[in-house]
């Protein structure tokens, strides 16, 4: 068997992708494969894909590394790593080490040898899952929906934060004082006293900031900011 | 006694002895028998004295005597492995043959120009005693310390007549042979017990060796017995190092043959399945499967017992197979293993089971070596000259210690917290069987370098 790399499937049979849909004609996430054995890669495909789910696959994680660094526009949507332990050009464990640096994708590992310290490893570098080969496809399936709901979840913070910003950058210097101080429990008389407003002007800014920031009130203002970490 | 009879005696002695050792017959009994012929001679001619002109008679009977000691000597030194030369032989003899002739015709030297003779002759029953004392000793052997005592008896006979010559009792001494017939009977007495002592001594040795070529015989069929049981045991054990590493190679078809009858099972259920993907997923079970047998079939065949079956062995072929064996070992620790592929095949006659074996051990250790470097490389390499095939297998492992360096492939040495030390001495052992050798060794950039080397059977001999 050659080594390959890349989407095992979908460029070999597109028809496939309409298959990946999901019962609501969405597709149910994607998943990349990593594993040395092209046979596993072939039959994990296949079964991830009855499921609905999108399979890219890789048969080293050099392959894969390689890809991120230089594909600029990622495919969007919910995504997971699943890995194998013991392969030969770069192990799944320093694969995770170089990975972390480059996205916060979920990572599932496998692997046939259950080795205690790699398993402990592989959890302390923030792994989701560790499943021993062979294993169940419900073990898989369940695996990979816990993973794809934590990548939902970080999705959906990112996006999130990234509004959150976005409004932030269009506060003017003072409104931006104000609301850090605002954020702090600072009360309007104090604040005033600091920047040297008037109390009149410093309420006018907070409302101004409550409407930038989109916030509903006082309490949902001091979230946001604490999200952006102000 | 007269001097005729001794002779039938002495002439009877050595021709009984070359009959009753008509099976144990060698240069050492020839000499002896020898030895006991001239001496029979000396005596007939003693016995002539009055019809052969004393000239004549004298110097024959004293190089007979001579000649006679001379060879026993011999004989016993050959049988210890130093006799004397022939030139030097020669040379004794034809002085003494010279100064005893001095010594008769020069009168002006009185009574010690008699005593000339009898002093050499002494001196050689010395020796005999000597030699057959040291072979009594070493060899405890009973026949060896009647020939030395019978020789003591000789010797006191001789001293008898050195007395009577320098010290005589009545006059004129005509002939010291006369002088005594004490002398006569104790010579007679000592070379019958001589002849009785070295038959014994010969009947000892064909014993000895006898019994020794029973034992080595036995020893030979025992090691036989155990080095194919060590070996078939060194075969499990090796088998056990590389079980781990199998169990991941099986744990790898077995997982994609699940996911692949799950898949079927699960898309079926669902009705999501179409005709293509179900024969996809069926033919990657049946591949799967495949594989596994595969596994098995070639763990089954490396640890059956098998009798040594000499056939013709493509060596790259079994050294390919070992690589696959320990392939997921290999994968594991990350090692590089280069073995360029060669032209023709190289085919040794010889027992593949054993020679993989030895191929198996030669990698274990390689794998093991590199295990405490960062660059993991292992170098293989096949070649054949006109009359060898030569395997190469260098590691870049921290190679061998050169303190170690003699004890590396003696049995039961080992650097291994769990090894036994038989791998590489049994390698040896089975290369040794196939005219072949290993010579291990540390490689020219750092690493361990192991030499296989097999004769390749002569052309046309083989059929490949």
């Amino acid at each position: 068997m050659t080594p390959r790399s890349g989407t095992y499937r979908a460029k070999a049979r597109p028809e496939v992708l309409s298959a990946r849909k999901g019962p609501g004609g969405q597709c149910r996430g994607r998943i990349v494969l990593i594993d040395d054995d092209h046979e596993i890669l072939g039959a994990f495909a296949l079964l991830l894909e009855l499921e609905g789910y999108a399979c890219e696959t890789f048969s080293s994680a050099v392959d894969y590394l390689g890809q991120l660094e230089t594909q600029r526009n990622r495919p969007s949507g919910p995504c997971c790593v699943l890995l194998d332990v013991m392969m030969p050009d770069l192990d799944g464990l320093e694969a995770q080490r170089r990975l972390a640096s480059l996205d916060d994708t979920p990572l599932l590992f496998m692997s046939g040898a259950s080795g205690l310290q790699e398993a402990v490893t592989a959890f302390r570098g923030g792994a989701l899952d560790f499943l021993i080969k062979p294993l169940e496809a419900e073990t898989l399936l369940q695996a990979v929906e816990q993973a794809l709901t934590v990548s939902r979840e970080r999705l959906a913070l990112r996006e999130r934060t990234q509004a959150h910003t976005q409004r932030l950058a269009a506060l003017t210097p003072r409104e931006h004082d104000v609301a850090v101080r605002v954020a702090r429990g600072k009360l309007n008389r104090v604040i005033g006293a600091e920047l040297g407003l008037a109390l009149r002007t410093v309420k006018l800014y907070r409302q101004r900031c409550l409407e930038k920031l989109e916030a509903r009130n006082t309490a949902d203002l001091i979230r946001i900011l604490q999200e952006e970490g102000l | 006694m007269s001097s005729l009879n001794l002779g039938m005696v002495y002439l009877i002695m050595p021709i009984l002895m070359w009959v009753v050792l008509a099976r144990l017959r060698s240069p050492v009994v020839a000499l002896w028998c020898l030895g006991s012929l001239l001496g029979a001679g000396a005596h007939f001619l003693v016995g002539f004295y009055a019809v052969i002109p004393g000239w004549l008679n004298a110097p024959v009977v004293n190089l007979l005597d001579f000649t006679s000691l001379l060879c026993t000597v011999q004989a016993l030194r050959l049988d210890q492995g130093v006799p004397w030369r022939l030139r030097g032989l020669a040379l004794a003899s034809l002085g003494f043959l010279l100064v005893a002739g001095v010594c008769r015709n020069v009168y002006a030297l009185g009574l010690y120009r008699l005593a000339f003779v009898p002093l050499v002759q002494l001196f050689l029953v010395l020796q005999v005693v000597g030699w057959a004392w040291r072979i009594a000793r070493r060899q405890k052997s009973v026949g060896a310390l009647t020939i030395a005592i019978s020789h003591v008896l000789a010797s006191v006979g001789m001293l008898l007549v050195l007395a009577e010559l320098l010290f005589p009792r009545g006059g004129v001494v005509a002939c010291p042979r006369d002088a005594s017939g004490l002398t006569d009977t104790l010579g007679m007495l000592a070379g019958l017990a001589g002849d009785v002592g070295f038959i014994g001594l010969a009947l000892e040795r064909s014993l000895h060796l006898w019994t020794k070529a029973a034992d080595r015989q036995a020893r030979m069929e025992e090691r036989q017995v155990l080095g194919a049981q060590l070996a078939h045991l060194d075969r499990q054990r090796g088998f056990g190092l590389v079980a781990a590493s199998l169990a991941h190679e099986l744990n790898q078809p077995l997982t994609a043959i699940l996911a692949s009858a799950q898949a079927a099972q699960r898309g079926t259920a669902a009705s999501r399945l179409d005709q293509a993907q179900g024969l996809e997923l069926l033919a990657r079970i049946i591949l799967n499967t495949r594989r596994i047998s595969g596994i098995t079939e070639r763990i089954r065949s490396f640890i059956r017992p098998s009798e040594p079956d000499p056939e013709p062995v493509d060596l790259e072929k079994i050294t390919r197979e070992m690589l696959d064996l320990v392939n997921p070992e290999l994968r594991r620790q990350g090692v590089r293993v280069t073995f360029p592929a060669g032209g023709a095949p190289v085919q040794v006659e010889g027992d593949a089971i054993q020679l993989s074996q030895v191929v198996l051990n030669v990698l274990r250790n390689a794998i093991e070596a590199v295990e405490a470097v960062q660059d993991r490389s292992i170098q293989i390499q096949l070649t054949r000259s006109a009359s060898e095939a030569l395997l190469t297998i260098r590691d870049t492992g921290p190679g061998i210690d050169p303190g170690l360096a003699e004890r590396v492939g003696m049995p039961y040495f080992t650097t291994k917290d769990e090894g036994l030390g038989l791998g590489l001495s049994l390698s040896i052992a089975i290369l040794r069987q196939h005219q072949g050798s290993l010579v291990i060794g540390n490689a020219e950039g750092g690493g361990a370098r192991v030499d296989i080397r097999l004769p390749l059977p002569a052309a046309g001999g083989v059929q490949p």
